[in-house]
């Protein structure tokens, strides 16, 4: 018995020691890495000016990495803020940019040890006689490999960061932006919509979506408030807008702090008609949209005429059955 | 003769005391010792207004950034959160949060009524004043008299006011220490233009009456408010503030004998002692926002993007590892599989999106042509922004990838367990990067898998084949 015993023990000790000592292992540590500060610049500057702008950029991996810092224009993606950088385009007003590093200059590849920090010293010169208008431009930073295998069958891969830059070209601080709120709608597929109003169930969870459209020609913010409220009085719901740029002549889907929705449950009191707003307000943009929403216990009066529906046809079979 | 200047000599000398005693010289008042007046906290009030698009039932409050009348409290440099601040005139609310310059945010929402445009915003600083001094003279039954500076309009309306400090709009609580000649009896708190506190114009009047021989040299502690900010005067909250910079605020102590006035009588010995008050230290930790982009190699035999994708290759090891993806030599018809560990932090509120480009397929020694396709899959054609099953290599020739889910980030097309593929977009066919990796938030180490798969036909040109795969982290604008 004694001996089963110190064989079970033994071969658990042994197991343990295995996943203790031995852990499988699906990746590396990291080998290329690659971090930037700040990752998103926003600037108003006058024609004839310059300014500078610091970023820290710091080489996470376990070598030396050679790397090569470039400026590419970019355009809005989509409507949630990403970037579409295409490494192939340019632009004439590309030369407004330049390093005022002493040894690293713009597509020029230049090295930094492992584990270390650099600074890249951007300076952007506008001329005088610049266009007045925005800047979209992302600062890449990007990693080669410092040895070049000639017997690769394969593909060769390289990490590359970036910054955003937002410059506005204007001769005012906060220069006019027109921004509009658009596609201001309930969740779809949840809705009936008639004339202006649109028909809610009152206990069913709701979403609205809505687009923030900048038709000027320079970036505005969304700052603001969603707020659903009865008869112009105190709002039953109220959300932040999450602050964000939405470029010249794009847009950009409105949310809140966590979401790019908002979220409401009404209430099985809420009924009648509801105003849902969004007012958005910032230094150089204004916009507001309402809608009318009924909210009525639509699933319940389903529920209630279903189950006289039953009844009637369960008192008439009952009642042909007696006869 | 001798006694002729004797006495000569005493007569001019009581003709001196004489003239002396006809023409006194003034008296003039000596100053109390090391007076000072120590503040329980140097903060100024903060009086600004309500400005839209602040509602309520909400517990956002953006603030005017131009001062009118009074109200010169244009940033929000001397809140903090925890401050209790009264919003429209009634109700009181507790700073959760300092937005930015302009905004700040409460821990319960603002009331109908509160939120109204130029509604007012006060904070009330009400710091107990300690005012120590020693006496200069013994000055029996007297009384110790401090002045505290006030507003000339309006010193008692409970509200901070630009010009001194307000008395609360009710009671001051004062509080002397009994010291050695010196047995307090009584005491007095008057605020300012009241009748019996009018001169001089513009003080709050607090008197310390005593009982006793006084002395010289004693030392007197009088305290006026209380620790608790109750009956406490309001600390102003003055105009053309520089931030940083201290308000200075003249406070006057005086010691008279029992019977005088002292609107109009000179105190025996007085001094004035100047206080400094200043918008509060708002301790605050900045984190820098940044992004950070790591891509690491993934060892064979793992199955990390769905149900039949076990990587054949070990992209930890080798030339050039982990940014290599040597497939090697290829058999015809047949799978090869590597992976990619991607990892993404940062803290822009926005968040982040990878994408991914290639610079052409993959071409013999690095050329054009000639070229392994890019995949078009099983039922084909997948495409660089569409992706297809891709599970039999057989007939299914070329080079695509798939996606593997990590932890946080959301992956741009789900592998579905059948490795699901996309071609990598090529820059050499204008093809914009796509993406394959983002998140809307600030998010650690999130994580994501790139599976990349190779199969070749019969009719494929021998040789080693190339392209070059950049993947771009940025945070969201």
């Amino acid at each position: 018995m004694k001996k089963i015993i110190f064989f079970i023990c033994a071969n658990l000790f042994l197991v343990s020691s295995i996943y203790v000592y031995m852990p499988i292992r699906k990746a590396q540590a990291v080998d290329i890495g690659l971090s930037i500060y700040p990752p998103l610049v926003k600037v108003v500057i006058k024609p004839g000016k310059n300014i500078t702008q610091v970023f820290k950029i710091e080489n996470r991996s376990t070598d030396t990495k050679t790397l090569l810092a470039r400026i590419i224009p970019f355009t809005s993606a989509d409507d949630f803020g990403n970037p579409n950088i295409n490494p192939g385009s340019t632009a004439p007003w590309l030369g407004y940019f330049s390093l005022a590093n002493s040894k690293i200059s713009l597509d020029q590849p230049f090295e930094l040890k492992a584990g270390q920090s650099d600074q890249l010293i951007l300076s952007v010169n506008i001329p005088a006689d610049a266009p007045l208008k925005d800047l979209y431009a992302t600062l890449l930073v990007t990693s080669y490999s410092n040895t070049i295998d000639t017997k690769l069958i394969g593909s060769s891969v390289s990490a590359t960061i970036g910054s955003n830059l937002l410059i506005s070209v204007s001769v005012q601080g906060a220069p006019p932006t027109i921004l509009k709120i658009v596609n201001f709608l309930p969740e779809s597929g949840k809705y009936l919509k008639i004339g202006d109003y649109y028909f809610l169930d009152n206990i069913t969870p709701v979403f609205f979506t809505a687009l923030a459209k900048n038709d000027g020609e320079y970036t505005a913010e969304t700052k603001g408030v969603f707020k659903i409220s009865r008869n112009e009085q105190s709002p039953i719901e109220l959300q932040s807008v999450l602050p964000q740029y939405v470029l010249s002549r794009s847009q950009r889907r409105l949310g809140t702090l966590t979401d790019s929705k908002f979220y409401f449950t009404p209430s099985f009191s809420m009924i009648g008609i509801h105003s849902v707003e969004l007012d958005i307000r910032s230094e150089n943009s204004n916009a507001s949209s309402k809608i009318e929403v009924i909210f009525f216990p639509g699933k319940i009066l389903i529920g209630i005429i279903s189950a006289l529906i039953f009844i009637r046809l369960i008192l008439r079979i009952s009642s042909r059955t007696k006869y | 003769m001798k006694n002729l200047k004797y006495l000569l000599t005493v007569l001019s000398l009581v003709a001196l005391e004489f003239v002396r005693l006809l023409s006194p010289t003034s008296t003039q008042a000596a100053n109390l010792v090391s007076a000072k007046d120590t503040l329980q906290s140097s903060r100024i009030s903060w009086n600004g207004r309500v400005k839209a698009p602040t509602i309520a039932g909400s517990a956002h409050v953006w603030i005017y950034t131009a001062a009118a009348g009074i109200a010169n409290s244009i940033t929000t440099a001397n809140l903090a959160p925890g401050d209790s601040v009264e919003i429209g005139g009634t109700n009181s609310y507790v700073i959760e949060s300092i937005v930015d310059a302009d905004e700040f945010t409460l821990t319960t929402n603002l009331a109908a009524g509160d939120a109204d445009d130029t509604d007012t915003i006060f904070f009330r600083a009400k710091p107990q004043h300690i005012v120590t001094f020693t006496t200069a003279s013994a000055i029996a039954d007297g009384f110790f008299q401090v002045l505290l500076p006030a507003d000339a309009t309006t010193p008692n309306d409970g509200d901070p006011d630009d010009g001194g400090f307000d008395f609360g709009g009710g009671t001051v609580t004062v509080t002397p220490t009994n010291a050695s000649g010196y047995n307090f009896l009584s005491n007095a708190a008057t605020a300012s233009g009241t009748g019996q506190c009018d001169a001089p114009a513009n003080y709050h009047c607090f008197e310390f009456h005593y009982s006793g021989v006084g002395g010289n040299g004693t030392a007197i502690e009088l305290k006026i408010g209380a620790t608790d900010g109750s009956s406490t005067p309001i600390a102003p909250s003055p105009a053309n503030t520089t931030t940083g910079a201290a308000e200075s605020y003249k406070v006057v102590i005086k010691n008279f004998p029992n019977a005088a006035d002292p609107s109009a009588d000179t105190a025996t010995d007085q001094s004035t002692v100047a206080i400094g008050l200043i918008e509060t230290v708002r301790v605050s930790a900045t984190v820098d926002p940044a992004i950070t982009f790591t891509i690491a190699g993934v060892a064979a035999a793992q199955t990390v993007c769905g149900t039949g994708s076990a990587t054949d290759i070990d992209t930890t090891a080798g030339v050039n590892a982990p940014v290599a993806v040597p497939f090697g030599i290829m058999a015809l018809n047949t799978f090869k599989t590597a992976a990619h560990l991607l990892t993404v932090s940062t803290n822009a509120a926005s968040g982040y999106a990878v994408t991914a480009v290639e610079d052409d397929q993959l071409g013999l020694g690095g050329a054009a042509t000639p070229f392994i396709i890019d995949t078009e899959c099983d039922s084909g054609p997948c495409s660089h922004t569409a992706e297809q099953d891709w599970t039999t290599a057989a007939n299914n020739p070329g080079f695509g990838y798939s996606l593997g889910a990590g932890t946080g980030s959301t992956m741009e097309f789900s592998n579905a367990n059948t490795f699901k593929s996309k071609q990598f977009a090529a820059t050499a066919d204008a093809e914009a990067p796509q993406r394959i990796m983002y998140s809307g938030g600030v998010s650690n180490a999130h994580t994501g898998y790139v599976c990349y798969r190779l199969s070749i036909d019969a009719t494929q040109t021998a040789g080693d084949y190339e392209n070059f795969i950049t993947y771009t982290a940025t945070a969201t604008f």
